[in-house]
């Protein structure tokens, strides 16, 4: 059983001047222990769909599901603490999203009281200074406000205060946009580790390919509200298949041949990503693809699986449909 | 070799902030260079003094900051003591592209407003009526790949895209940057297809025009692209320079070497461990090395004495202990 099954998810925003598709019917699953990494530009609908999940936003249409359970309609406050506790979030600020008038140990402990009710406050202190020391922070930290801390630090308060409810789905929302590399290291390893240690599973939310690579087991690219590719992490980099997945990889920077070896052909970016207000028709990417038929401007295209070694390969590209075919016809 | 002219020249330059109660000693003694048509890269994290840097040059420093000791040539004059030739330097000379643009722009003026602003001072002695200005504006807008470039000039900030409003802001410096443009993180809040473009950009100009370039970033893969020398900088001091390649390839000082493995790459799901500790509180700095409360090859002398930057090869400077004179003079590769 997935822990979150997301099926033709829909969220509209009504504004004054239209109706903007933030997220446009997307599916995707996430199984126990593993990491999804939801892959965009700014205004792709990765924090909407998020926030969905969170109960931030309540869905539109389509059905969200933790465990079989209906959750896309229910807003956080509606939620039973029980399943509050067993979804938690990381943001993307810590300057933002850590109480400046509190120090470490209040913000944790927040968590704590009303998560783990019953527990004494030396309990409570048991538990919190066993948690920093499992996230590696050290606990001179612990009477400190978030502006004494520096951003690295800030960033794994912020997830030990997501980890004290204990839960079992943790939704990363750009954890490392905001820190310089050697934080980055940092958050990324004790991501890594407790993932191992605990099996938690992670929703990463990100544009940075190179967290992807080191986080992810399987990747889905967002392009204005729509899923345009799905694969896992390996195949992902070996074999991307949609052209915007190729431009977003041959836009990043590289430090050695061996990464320049890896992107596909350079397909130079261009253009920029329309207001979801009005999508392009047909395929969303037509106007910005070197690679844009008739077909793509008028029709949506289909979502194709492709076989490869780590399980479905999917992907919405026109550019597919006729080797697919060919491949059924020799079948 | 034949002569290379020098264009800017940074002096052992110390800066330092005044706070209500504190002093920030920010800047500890930074020299550079860079000659014309040369494109170099400053490299730190954040809070390094690159940013601290760049306004000096220009002269841009807020009130609290102070220029301490040292000094920054322009072309062999001194920019610091002579404000007349700092304005005219800042005039038809050097450009700066600022970090962010939303906070570059200002909301309430349009794009056209904004050019004209830069246009009216660049242009003072030529007389230029207003439809010229406009048309010069244009031109500029034309130059960074804009659509529409009349829509544009008519629409206030807000209404723009991010990397539209870059364009702006770039179009903005090349307004001025007739020998020379600094970049400050020019693509930190933008998307990788984004970023992407406006780096094409900036290399297409800097290029066309044979400008110098200073581009200050913490993003690696960005600066190893773009330039040809790379200064890192760490704690308001430069810690490690020389030609961007070989330092990619053998970094020599402790923190650039943990600063590069610590980089995610897309070819392994390896990463380093990051550094341990914080970047220096500047009110009461380390001692000595800066760096060397989380250099884990810190040694007496590196909590008592500045390191030196000493050449270690052709193009490739040091300032740490673990390279000091004794080995140099081993190896004969002293200066």
């Amino acid at each position: 059983m997935s822990i979150l099954k997301v099926e033709d998810l829909k969220k509209y925003f009504i504004v004054p001047q239209g109706v903007v598709r933030a997220v446009d019917g997307i599916d995707f699953s996430l199984e126990e222990g593993e990491t999804l990494a939801l892959v965009g530009e700014s205004g792709s609908g990765k924090t909407t769909t998020a926030h969905v999940v969170m109960g931030f936003y309540t869905a539109t249409s389509g059905s969200v599901k933790y465990r079989d359970i209906e959750i896309g309609y229910t807003p956080i406050e509606k939620r039973p603490l029980e399943l509050r506790k067993e979804i938690q979030i990381v943001f993307q600020d810590p300057a933002t999203s850590l109480n400046p008038k509190k120090n470490v140990k209040d913000i944790i402990d927040t968590a704590i009281k009303i998560h783990r009710k019953g527990l004494s406050s030396v309990e409570r202190l048991k538990f919190m200074l066993s948690l920093l020391e499992h996230i590696g922070l050290s606990e001179d930290l612990l009477f400190k406000k978030p502006h004494e801390l520096g951003g690295g630090e800030k960033q794994l308060v912020a997830l030990a205060r997501a980890l004290a409810p204990g839960p079992r789905l943790l939704i990363l929302d750009e954890p490392t946009s905001a820190l310089d590399i050697s934080a980055q290291a940092r958050v990324l390893n004790a991501l890594k580790k407790i993932q191992e240690e605990r099996k938690i599973s992670y929703l990463l939310i990100t544009h940075d390919l190179g967290v992807v690579r080191n986080l992810a087991t399987y990747v889905a690219i967002m392009y204005l509200g729509k899923i345009y590719e799905y694969a896992h992490v390996d195949e992902f980099f070996n074999r991307p298949l949609h052209p915007y997945t190729q431009m977003l990889l041959s836009s990043i920077p590289t430090l050695t041949e061996e990464e320049e070896k890896l992107l596909p052909q350079r397909i130079l970016s261009r253009g920029e990503i329309p207001s979801p207000m009005n999508p392009p028709s047909g395929c969303r990417f037509h106007p910005r693809c070197p690679f844009a038929m008739d077909i793509c401007k008028k029709k949506e295209p289909p979502t194709m699986i492709i076989k490869s070694e780590h399980g479905s390969h999917t992907v919405k590209c026109w550019l597919y449909v006729n080797a697919h075919e060919r491949n059924l016809n020799k079948a | 070799m034949s002569e290379i002219e020098t264009l800017l020249e940074v002096k052992d330059l110390y800066v330092n902030y005044k706070s209500y109660w504190y002093i920030y000693k920010v800047l500890n003694g930074v020299s550079l260079k860079i000659s014309k048509g040369e494109k170099i890269g400053i490299l730190g994290e954040s809070g390094a003094g690159k940013t601290t840097l760049l306004k000096s040059i220009l002269g841009i420093l807020p009130p609290q900051g102070r220029i301490v000791k040292g000094d920054i040539l322009y072309k062999g004059r001194s920019l610091i003591h002579d404000k007349k030739y700092l304005n005219e330097v800042r005039r038809s000379s050097i450009g700066m592209i600022f970090q962010d643009p939303l906070a570059s722009l200002n909301p309430v003026f349009t794009v056209k407003e904004h050019l004209l602003d830069v246009l009216k001072v660049v242009y003072k002695d030529h007389n230029y009526k207003e439809s010229d200005l406009i048309s010069i504006a244009t031109e500029l807008l034309k130059e960074v790949m804009l659509p529409d470039v009349e829509r544009v000039l008519n629409s206030y900030p807000f209404q723009l895209s991010g990397g539209m409003r870059q364009r702006v802001v770039i179009a903005m410096a090349l307004a001025s940057a007739k020998e020379l443009l600094l970049a400050d993180e020019p693509t930190t809040n933008l998307d990788v297809t984004i970023q992407d473009q406006i780096l094409r950009l900036i290399e297409r100009l800097v290029n066309e025009k044979n400008l110098s370039l200073i581009l200050v970033s913490h993003a690696l893969g960005l600066l190893f692209r773009m330039v040809n020398t790379l200064y890192v900088m760490y704690g308001g001091e430069i810690i490690e320079y020389g030609d961007a390649r070989k330092i990619l390839k053998e970094p020599l000082h402790p923190y650039t070497k943990m600063l590069l493995i610590s980089a995610p790459r897309l070819t392994s799901s390896k990463i380093g461990e990051g550094i341990k500790g914080n970047p220096p509180d500047y009110r009461n700095p380390p001692s000595g090395c800066r760096f060397h409360p989380r250099c884990p090859f810190a040694m007496d002398i590196c909590k008592k004495e500045k390191p030196k930057l000493i050449r270690i090869g052709p193009d490739h400077y040091v300032a740490c202990h673990l390279y000091s004179t004794s080995d140099l003079e081993k190896t004969g590769s002293g200066i």
